[in-house]
């Protein structure tokens, strides 16, 4: 394995923005097809099995598993335990097992869990949520190409910029308290690469 | 809602972002965030009306929204809720002070048009092995 390997949300554009606002929803069908098209674009003969995250819905190895070019999704199997903490396990993962690239398909909370795990990856990220500001929103095909030169080193990933982060500290806690207040609510966003925080007292 | 600290403040965007990119923007490139900070009705500021979700748009009292240089602190007082892109993570006691930054230090995103850009201009396209896909019915398997 290694290479480039594939985190799927299956739960990214599918909350109640449904309900409360006019979002679409994002179906499974839709992004098997779009892995696809990512499998398809990287198209590839040197790394032919892409290390996929381990999901209920198993998308990414579904999505591959009939394309018939020698393509095939290496389920990297973590821990299910239906919160960001299994994007994060499987991010590890895929970073231990040599992966240079990850396709990320879900929305900016989707990439800040990955980053969380793996603050200085290297990403394609492609929206498949709501509102989203980090992830791209181009043709799966052209960033299955692109990332893919990367992911084969015939680009040298030193081209791809890093992005902004916020990162915070907090000081001075008198008293910790941990209930949820509405009052007072700050909201540190954006490109969802909020990741690291340090808390110090 | 008090304050938003983005690293990106897009006009062109729905959600939180373009709270601050439609007063202040601030692409992926450049060098600097937006903290907007909000005030309620009848305490002053200004009325502004953004997309904060697919098909709707919102009105909030922004009292200001500033520049962030990369790497200058800014500071919020609790009591309060931080939250990350939405997700409500850390609670700041009344009192408790907490210091967000913003720097580029994040992840490295591809830029496809860049490196497809650079592919074309060292002819990464040329000359690859044969492919077939055979979803493709219309080449009867050759290449031309």
């Amino acid at each position: 394995m290694g290479g480039l390997g594939i985190i799927v949300n299956p739960l990214s554009g599918r909350d109640s923005r449904r309900l409360t606002a006019r979002a679409d929803t994002v179906s499974h069908e839709s992004k098997r097809n779009q892995i696809a098209r990512i499998v398809v674009g990287r198209g590839s003969r040197r790394l032919r099995a892409h290390p996929g995250a381990w999901e209920p819905r198993r998308l990414a190895i579904s999505a591959v598993e009939h394309l018939q070019i020698g393509a095939k999704i290496e389920e990297v199997r973590t821990p299910i335990t239906h919160s960001a903490q299994d994007t994060q396990a499987a991010v590890l993962a895929m970073r231990e097992q040599g992966c240079r690239v990850l396709v990320v398909l879900g929305g900016d909370g989707t990439s800040r869990a990955v980053t969380k795990a793996w603050p200085d990856a290297v990403l394609m990220p492609l929206s498949t949520g709501t509102n989203n500001v980090f992830p791209l929103w181009i043709e799966p095909t052209i960033a299955g190409l692109a990332a893919g030169l990367i992911a084969a080193g015939r680009i040298a990933p030193d081209v791809v910029a890093p992005v902004p982060r916020s990162s915070i500290s907090i000081l001075k806690a008198r008293r910790p308290t941990w209930r949820w207040s509405t009052r007072c609510f700050y909201k540190v966003t954006a490109s969802a690469i909020s990741g690291r925080s340090s808390l110090s007292s | 809602m008090k304050t938003l600290v983005l690293t990106r403040a897009e006009p062109d965007a729905v959600g939180m972002s373009p709270l601050g990119g439609l007063l202040c923007p601030a692409g992926f490139a450049d060098d600097w965030g937006v903290r907007v900070d909000f005030c309620g009705h009848g305490e002053g500021g200004q009325l502004l009306r953004a997309p904060v979700s697919p098909g709707l748009f919102r009105s909030a009292h922004v009292r200001g929204a500033t520049r962030l240089p990369l790497g200058t602190p800014t500071f919020v007082e609790g009591p309060g809720i931080l939250a990350f892109d939405g997700d409500r993570e850390r609670a700041l006691a009344p009192g408790q002070r907490a210091t967000l930054t913003v720097t580029r230090t994040g992840p490295r995103v591809i830029d496809p048009r860049a490196v497809l850009r650079l592919a074309a201009e060292q002819g990464l396209m040329l000359e690859l092995p044969h492919w077939i896909d055979p979803y493709d019915g219309g080449t009867g398997g050759g290449c031309c």
